[in-house]
């Protein structure tokens, strides 16, 4: 479903992705591990089309993003890292509008705009203006945007970031009960987070991958603990 | 086209939310009738003409050069700064689609700032009899016009995130864009008695906003400067398409 090849991005002379190669099938929920700037968004980014490769090539469902990137990203959902919004409109403007670019009319949209309002729990703040919810309802609002059309694949970076721990455990539930029938691919460096919503984990440092495996597997390697492993593996920007 | 719809009816009504666009209207239409009726030695109802284009249209390029950057200044550099540049990038929109879209919505609110100033139009016809000609030509000098410099104002916004540098940096353009096609200014290089100065003059007026306007303000529709803004135009969209497309690259 989602299939990356040799991708390499660079910025000027520095690689933010070196030739990374991976795939995520359907059903599979892979979490993707890593310090600050280890390339992590840039890849998302390089995923969902905002950023062309400079290198390499990514498929979601077997459609090139590059060659046929409009036909791409119908089939993703994708919920950016700052979960940026139009502060201007209101929850249910923002979602009426996106559901327009989305395809969606009359009937079809309502019912698609409260099936995500339900899911994301939105319920009481649809009609209040954005520049007035609070960070919790802002991720949960650009995350029902990712949901409205029902993507088949779902790019996450930093979903839990600014939730509340009750946010938190909805938003992991909720990842887990997609990734039975889609194909999630989402970021994080809370390490807790890999055990309680993926099927598969990746940590990736100055952009290459350095482990990969299911969380069982990535832990046995670490002695037992993630984070051990994840010291072990990942180089700290303090440290450099 | 539906893209560029939803787009549009977006940017419209964002603007319409905003407090600010109502101050932007009442100052326009401000600047506009200040002009037109107080202007000393080019009062509109002294002068007992009911010709609009020497008292009422003579003064729209230069308060366009203000009103447009203005308008149009958070078109892209908010989108920057709010990060929903990567949210609508990552949506079945095309570059071209999210730039029209957003053009159309500053020319429409143009449009209906335009169609206020439509009182110093009654106000002379009941006074007296303008030909409706000039007018209607006037108006579309105007639209085109003002639909040049929002092009412009996009091009930068999608250069920068602030809002500042976008208006700072537009307005100096339009200035120039009337200002070096202005008749002093034409009469100076014209009356230079040199060659190169002279056609230096030409070239610079074949670039400026300025002929084209006088001669719509005067009922003379010509298709060529009709080609020239609606080009204008596109070039500058097309700028603005290629800036958003290399920043991500």
């Amino acid at each position: 479903m989602i299939d990356v090849k040799n991708l390499t991005k660079q910025f000027g002379h520095k690689a933010a992705v070196d030739d990374l190669s991976f795939s995520v099938e359907k059903g599979e929920v892979l979490g993707f591990l890593g310090p600050n700037g280890a390339g992590k968004s840039t890849t998302m980014r390089v995923i969902t089309g905002f950023l062309p490769a400079t290198a390499g090539s990514v498929e979601i469902c077997g459609i090139s993003v590059k060659e046929r990137p409009e036909d791409a990203k119908r089939k993703i959902g994708y919920l950016p890292e700052s979960a940026p919004l139009y502060d201007d409109m209101t929850v249910m403007g923002f979602l009426k509008f996106c559901a327009n670019i989305r395809g969606f009319k009359g009937v079809a949209r309502t019912q698609a705009i409260d099936r995500v309002i339900e899911t994301c729990f939105l319920q009481t703040v649809v009609r209040q203006s954005i520049d007035t919810l609070s960070k919790g309802y802002r991720h949960r609002t650009c995350l029902a945007q990712a949901l409205l059309h029902d993507p088949e694949v779902l790019v996450l970076d930093e979903p839990t970031d600014g939730l509340d721990p009750n946010q938190k455990h909805e938003v992991r539930k909720l990842i887990s009960d997609l990734g039975k029938e889609k194909t999630i691919i989402f970021s994080t460096h809370i390490l807790e987070e890999v055990d309680a919503s993926c099927t598969r984990a990746m940590i990736i440092d100055q952009g290459k991958i350095v482990a990969e495996g299911s969380p069982e597997s990535l832990r046995q390697a670490g002695d037992g603990s993630l984070t051990a492993l994840f010291r072990k593996l990942t180089t700290s920007e303090v440290a450099a | 086209m539906k893209n560029i719809w939803s787009i549009f009816c977006r940017e419209v009504s964002s603007f319409f939310t905003s407090p600010l666009a109502y101050v932007l209207i009442f100052i326009f239409l401000v600047a506009v009738n200040a002009l037109t009726f107080l202007w000393p030695g080019r009062e509109l109802i002294e002068s007992e003409q009911a010709a609009l284009k020497d008292y009422f249209f003579f003064y729209h390029p230069w308060v366009l050069a203000f009103y447009g950057p203005l308008l149009a200044m958070r078109t892209l550099s908010d989108e920057h700064r709010q990060g929903t540049i990567e949210l609508i990038s990552t949506m079945p929109v095309r570059t071209i689609e999210l730039v029209f879209g957003k053009f159309l919505g500053g020319f429409t609110v143009l449009f209906v700032s335009l169609l206020f100033t439509l009182s110093v139009v009654i106000t002379v016809s009941i006074l007296g009899n303008p030909d409706p000609g000039p007018l209607f030509a006037g108006y579309l000098g105007s639209l085109l016009v003002g639909g040049t410099f929002i092009a412009v104002t996009i091009a930068v916004s999608a250069l920068t995130r602030s809002q500042v540098i976008c208006v700072a940096v537009s307005i100096p353009i339009c200035l120039l864009l009337c200002l070096i096609g202005f008749d002093p200014v034409q009469n100076f290089f014209a009356d230079s008695g040199v060659n190169v100065l002279a056609a230096f003059g030409e070239l610079l007026a074949s670039i400026s906003v300025m002929p084209g306007f006088t001669d719509f303000s005067k009922g003379l529709v010509d298709i060529r400067y009709l080609f020239y803004f609606l080009s204008v135009i596109a070039l500058c969209l097309f700028i603005t398409n290629t800036v958003l497309q290399s920043k991500r690259a």
